[in-house]
């Protein structure tokens, strides 16, 4: 389970948000929405450490996540980031292997991974040899063999196509379904909307610099119109 | 089979170092004066005092800066990196043109980089917390870089020509004239840089995911810039003091690794990219021994001849360099 209580986010002594009160239960998808720079991105670093919270708490299954190390924030919460190239030279299988990290991945988990994304005759690509589709299955599969309560994506379906988008979309809940809190900042809110698959909007107000929940919308038009 | 070559290829360019040369010693000659049985002075003398040093300082040195390379390739995700990126070779050379116009040479030369490239690093080091950005980090080295190149070219020119001349020769690199003992220290170096950056294998392939990765998967991100700096500056500073600021290996030698050995691992790459460098610096080594024009071939040409072809040829190959 994800509580933010009382949190204040931004950068140094920028407040990009504050007073976020919300929760998500464990195997909820949450959408985390808002115009561009309402702030969706800090809200996600946040979550994962990689930005300092300016006040306030997150809390991880009970476990305030700021005052863990790195290494025990890492076996809260996952990342998964939107990318059409990473620096590396890595194959498929390699990339999952590092989601164990320190620790070594069992090999038989990265194959039922493989088999489970349709990534086996991928295995042995480098991450630059494949589709943007699929580097993105690959990073979910090693965020998965992180094995976090916690899911983060940030604009999980930038880089894919339509047909892509509307599959990913319709399939969220097979993530979920292990009994992660999958927190995904998107653009794409009438797939997400339409693949009926969300329980919570997160919504960041850019003017009153707030967030709020809510759970559904009659229609797409009030989920845009909520935004503002 | 890869290693197998390559370490063959380091075996026959060490022996090809002593061998050769001005005078072109018989194979047991050259094995008589190794173990210290050889009834001529001359030869004992060509082989464990000139050649044999300098073989081992070529594979040191190239071994060392294309480890430097691979580093900070990696670290600053950036297939254009090398050793020189973090202005040490720039102190270094502060501190040559220092004591050159000044009007010293020999030891002092030795002495002098190496305060010059300390002091660069210890500078870096002391400003790395304040830039957590590693893109920061490549634009403070380069700027360190340019305002040490300025203060060199200010002392160049309120310089005697003779020491402008040696300045420029120190400039030209050379794994030359070191003795046993500036090896052991070129060594102590570059070894431990070597075994660092076999210790950090895994978390150099976590941090070749990009730094978010890293971070989220629990990377202690400050330690490991420590280490890679610290193994970088070793490396960089050690051979830039005692051969000059060798260009190109440091920069080229990671490519055509990644290009043999086709991994992404750095349990593969760092030593793949370590034996590589090697071969590379005594291949180089050689050719600088021809005896071409009057002292033989600058070793940062022969370096640039080998290097901005082989990066040319990947590209044009379509492969990708990084």
């Amino acid at each position: 389970m994800v509580e933010l209580r009382n949190l204040s986010i931004g950068y140094g002594t920028k407040v990009v948000a504050s007073g976020i009160n919300a929760s998500a239960e464990p195997g909820e998808v949450v959408v985390v929405a808002g115009r561009n720079g309402a702030g969706k991105s800090t809200l996600l670093q946040t979550l994962c450490g990689l930005l300092p919270r300016l006040d306030g708490q997150v809390m991880v299954d009970g476990t305030e996540l700021h005052r863990l190390n790195a290494l025990e924030r890492a076996q809260k919460v996952a990342l998964v980031t939107a990318t059409t190239q990473l620096p590396t030279a890595l194959n498929v299988r390699e990339v999952i292997a590092l989601g164990a990290w320190p620790q070594h991945a069992s090999e038989t988990e990265i194959d039922r991974l493989l088999e489970r994304f349709n990534l086996t005759d991928r295995a042995h690509h480098r991450l630059d040899q494949i589709s943007d589709g699929e580097r993105q299955k690959t990073l979910i599969a090693r965020a998965l063999v992180q094995s976090t309560p916690v899911l983060v994506m940030d604009e999980p379906t930038a880089f894919l196509d339509f047909p892509s988008r509307v599959e990913w979309w319709d399939g969220i809940r097979q993530l979920a379904g292990e009994g992660k809190t999958l927190l995904v900042a998107t653009h794409d809110l009438q797939l997400a909307y339409r693949s009926s698959q969300v329980d919570r909007y997160w919504l960041i107000h850019p003017k009153t610099k707030t967030l709020k929940t809510y759970r559904t919308f009659d229609s797409l038009e009030a989920l845009v119109a909520a935004m503002d | 089979m890869r290693w197998i070559l390559a370490a063959m290829a380091v075996v026959v360019l060490i022996a090809a170092e002593l061998f050769l040369g001005q005078v072109v010693l018989a194979p047991l000659d050259v094995v008589k004066a190794l173990v210290g049985a050889s009834d001529n002075a001359v030869t004992h003398i060509i082989v464990t005092g000139s050649r044999l040093p300098r073989a081992l300082t070529a594979a040191l040195a190239g071994g060392g800066l294309a480890l430097a390379g691979l580093l900070m390739q990696q670290y600053f995700h950036n297939p254009l990196a090398g050793p020189g990126v973090l202005g040490i070779s720039s102190g270094a050379g502060l501190g040559v043109a220092l004591v050159v116009m000044a009007g010293l040479g020999g030891n002092s030369i030795v002495g002098a980089a190496f305060a010059g490239a300390m002091a660069v690093l210890v500078l870096i080091l002391a400003f790395a917390r304040r830039m957590p950005q590693p893109v920061s980090l490549l634009i403070f080295g380069l700027m360190t870089g340019y305002l040490v190149s300025a203060v060199v070219t200010i002392v160049q020119a309120g310089t005697t020509s003779e020491a402008l001349r040696s300045f420029v020769f120190w400039g030209m690199g050379s794994f030359a004239d070191l003795s046993y003992g500036q090896v052991a220290v070129l060594a102590l170096a570059v070894v431990p840089a070597v075994l660092l950056s076999l210790r950090m294998h895994r978390r150099m392939d976590l941090w070749s995911l990009g730094e978010a990765y890293a971070r989220s998967s629990g990377l202690n991100v400050v330690r490991f810039r420590w280490e890679v700096l610290l193994a970088t500056g070793l490396i960089t500073g050690a051979v830039t003091a005692y051969c000059g600021p060798v260009a190109f290996i440091g920069l080229a030698v990671p490519h055509v690794a990644r290009g043999i050995w086709q991994s992404g691992r750095h349990s593969v790459l760092v030593p793949a990219v370590v034996i590589s460098g090697m071969a590379v610096g005594l291949a180089c080594d050689l050719l600088v021994r021809l005896p071409i024009g009057a002292g033989g071939l600058p070793l940062n040409a022969v370096t640039a001849f080998f290097g901005a072809p082989v990066v040319i040829a990947l590209l044009l190959k379509g492969r990708r360099v990084f």
